[in-house]
């Protein structure tokens, strides 16, 4: 009995906030009038716009995971087999550009491509989120290429097999699955991209998740902004579907066999990998830079204008105030995720007997994923139109934005958490009942003892999600009490050098602050690649 | 074995997993300071029975202490402490956390139970009672001043012994030992059976073993109870099995 109630509340908490607004907007795009409107439905899908839309949602999502896979092996390997000075730093610096918030990685491309032809191209576009989401490739893939038996490839190499040979028959078949899994993961990320996308393609590159912003905040059209949705959702559904099956055939024992010093075969790598984590630097090199330039001299301008509310008081709140609008947001929202999520961690870790409470168990696992790949824009926009009814107006409440922001967290939270708690064999919590321990002690002494790192690593990156949030949040954010996401995307959108460059010095800003979560999260050495 | 008896007693215990009868029906009594030893091949059932005595598997029939049942009580309340075949100690609490485990339960309240962590704050300096007690069950088990390691690089036999100290910790009315040496190799096995034995006689406990090594059964129990398809087939000490086995399976079980 109390397992049930416990697990009310990760239900509750998706429920109330993740499923009502989801199915609310499922039914104004498919139901207006409470029937199937199919000719409605017809007529929002066979818009050329669309069709281009989606079309280049998927293209677009495709081709960046591609480059992403091929960019994130070499890393990958240098980062499961081989040893050297560095290693930890590499590893640090790869995941770096994945936790900066999706804004300041628009901000930096633009700060990077300005002047050139590919300013606001689809180049562009694509080389942001490959930027974004090679650490997902590199680290999930590291951790599968740690647990292979190099004696294998070695086996191969001795029975007369081309190093060629021997990676594409041995190594990369059995890589397979943590490369589709991440692979997977990074078309997720990549066709939901919300704030990279809409700074870096304005109005002429459009994916789904731009659309439906801009549907519902420019053209009020919400039927179609419904549609698109609805559209997303089957989409995102099917893939994850198709991940949690790959999930599941990838729970073998991590082990880890020694690394070695670099050899003279590997040096292709090793200068490939070196390239990539240049070309990790530059951009942000390139959003530092402009942050330091008022009219093309070298200046603290744009950091001292930081204080103001920009040229011609454009903004409600100065960056200042804004970033310390993010950061009680962002705690609040952490607090919220980790209460979610160790509750829900907890009960997964356990395996019950009856086959009832473990097929309870997998709907809530299912659950607890399903906001990660379900649009952030659908999430805020379920929002405006569910929570403003009785009995939950919460439609003008400030607790919606930490809670929009814990619910996008929740995920990372559990599947780091989840990993570190299933290691607690139902053994030992046996062995800890037997020596007199209480059920709820042995989930303070036993679980929470065992997971205490990695709870604290899962708050670190739960912060970082939240503080860069912006898909969500920029529905919801009242101006008054707007974050800094959101001040900068109105920045860039404002006209005038003075507000470009402010934009630039509020990124860097933000990204120290992210960077520095990271940083000291990485101290605690937890393996955080479970997250994706 | 009425009311007055003093220790244990199964009155047809049964364990069903599914349609598999894993225990069926033992019937047993053990004295008070009795060491027992459950014997039999792997299948036999005897992790099942230990288990069931623990409280962690549901089962049929009755189990009693002192006279009064102990069916519905849950397994952190009933005093009987099970120690694993592979120890199961806490990753991340060192050995003295380990030990002091159930120490810290018998005398302190839910806001300091967190306190076992290692670092300045654990169990040591604060609370000495315990330090103390710690200190004389690691004598005990012959690994003095093993208090600040990691349980992560001790030796099988040295996490055995933790294994054991924080089982004894709890000072359990009953203590049940699922094949406690039988992760360890042969030669250290030997030895530690007659540790083991020396252990058990001095700390005075009732204790239950459970193993398919009949060796170790005869130099570690007083009693040993034989185990075939969940059935108990005899019960006796190993002279008076060997001298008269139920039948020809057991005789060259015990040969």
């Amino acid at each position: 009995m109390p397992w049930i109630l416990a697990a009310a509340l990760p239900l509750a908490f998706v429920g109330v906030f993740f499923a009502w607004p989801v199915a609310t907007i499922v039914g104004r795009g498919l139901l207006p009038e409470g029937v199937l409107d199919i000719a409605g439905i017809v007529e929002v899908l066979s818009r050329p716009r669309t069709v281009r839309i989606i079309g280049f949602t998927i293209g677009m999502a495709a081709a960046a995971t591609a480059i992403t896979l091929v960019l994130g092996m070499p890393v990958a390997y240098v980062l499961s087999r081989l040893r050297f000075r560095g290693r930890g730093v590499l590893r640090a610096a790869v995941l770096v550009p994945f936790v900066l918030p999706t804004v300041v990685v628009g901000i930096a491309f633009r700060a990077l491509l300005r002047d050139t032809p590919l300013d606001g191209s689809v180049v562009a576009i694509l080389a942001a989120l490959v930027f974004f989401n090679v650490a997902v490739v590199a680290r999930t893939v590291a951790v599968s290429w740690e647990s292979l038996d190099p004696r294998q490839e070695e086996a191969a190499r001795v029975l007369g097999a081309g190093p060629v040979r021997v990676f594409v028959t041995i190594t990369l078949r059995r890589l397979a699955p943590s490369v589709a899994a991440s692979g997977s993961i990074v078309f997720l990320f990549c066709s939901t991209a919300f704030g990279t996308v809409l700074v870096l393609g304005g109005a002429k590159y459009a994916t789904i998740e731009t659309e439906i912003w801009l549907l519902t905040t420019q053209f009020l059209d919400l039927r179609a902004a419904s549609v698109l949705s609805v559209a997303q959702i089957l989409v995102v559904l099917l893939l994850l579907a198709l991940t949690a099956k790959v999930r599941r055939s990838t729970t073998a024992q991590h082990r880890s066999f020694a690394t070695r010093r670099p050899r003279r075969s590997d040096t292709p790598v090793i200068v490939a990998t070196v390239l990539i984590a240049l070309a990790l630097v530059v951009p942000l090199a390139a959003l530092v830079e402009r942050s330091l330039r008022v009219a093309g001299e070298w200046s603290v301008g744009n950091y001292l204008a930081l204080a103001s509310t920009g040229s011609r008081n454009a903004l409600a709140v100065t960056p200042w105030q804004a970033l310390g609008n993010s950061l009680g947001f962002a705690a609040a929202a952490t607090g919220v995720a980790m209460l979610v999520g160790l509750v829900a961690c907890v009960l997964l870790a356990r395996a019950p007997r009856s086959p009832y409470a473990r097929r309870g168990l997998d709907l809530l696992d299912g659950a607890l994923m399903l906001p990660l790949g379900v649009s952030a824009v659908t999430v805020g926009f379920g929002f405006l139109i569910t929570l403003n009814s009785l009995p939950l107006d919460l439609r003008t409440s400030p607790v919606l934005v930490p809670i929009a922001q814990a619910l996008v967290a929740v995920p990372l939270v559990v599947r780091t958490l989840l990993p570190v708690l299933r290691s607690v064999g139902s053994r030992m919590r046996e062995a800890a009942a037997t020596l007199g321990a209480a059920p709820w002690r042995v989930i303070l002494t036993i679980d929470l003892g065992v997971a205490g790192r990695a709870a604290l690593a899962a708050t670190g990156l739960a912060f970082t999600v939240a503080l860069g949030e912006f898909g969500a949040t920029t529905f919801l954010s009242r101006p008054d009490a707007a974050t800094l996401p959101v001040i900068i995307y109105r920045l860039i959108g404002l006209p005038g050098g003075d507000n470009a460059g402010m934009a630039a010095a509020a990124s860097v800003v933000l990204a120290v602050v992210c960077v520095a979560v990271v940083a000291l999260v990485e101290r605690l050495r937890v393996d955080t690649t479970g997250a994706f | 074995m009425g009311l007055g008896f003093h220790g244990l007693s199964l009155d047809a215990v049964t364990v069903r997993f599914g349609d598999v009868t894993a225990v069926d029906a033992v019937s047993l009594a053990i004295p008070r300071g009795e060491v027992f030893a459950l014997l039999g091949p792997s299948g036999s059932g005897k992790s099942s029975l230990l288990r069931a005595i623990a409280g962690l598997e549901p089962c049929a029939g009755d189990i009693r202490w002192g006279g009064e049942s102990v069916m519905r009580i849950p397994p952190h309340k009933r005093g009987f402490a099970l120690m694993f075949q592979d120890g199961q100690l806490f990753p991340h609490l060192d050995v003295a956390g380990n030990v002091g485990y159930a120490l810290r339960i018998a005398r302190v309240s839910l806001p300091t139970a967190l306190n076992g962590r290692r670092g300045p704050s654990a169990s040591g300096a604060a609370q000495p009672p315990i330090a103390k007690r710690v200190a004389e069950l690691l004598d005990m088990v012959g690994l003095s001043g093993f208090e600040e390691r990691r349980v992560t690089d001790l030796s099988g036999g040295e996490q055995q012994r933790v294994a054991l100290a924080r089982s004894l910790a709890a000072s359990p009315r009953l203590l049940l030992l699922d094949e406690p040496l039988s992760s360890l190799d042969r030669e250290l096995r030997e030895r530690l059976a007659g540790e083991l034995r020396d252990i058990l006689r001095a700390a005075r406990v009732t204790a239950i073993m459970v193993t398919h090594d009949h060796d170790e059964a005869g130099v570690i129990a007083d009693r040993i109870g034989i185990l075939d398809a969940g059935r108990l087939v005899q019960a006796g000490t190993l002279p008076e099995l060997r001298a008269n086995p139920a039948d020809e399976r057991i005789a060259r079980f015990l040969a």
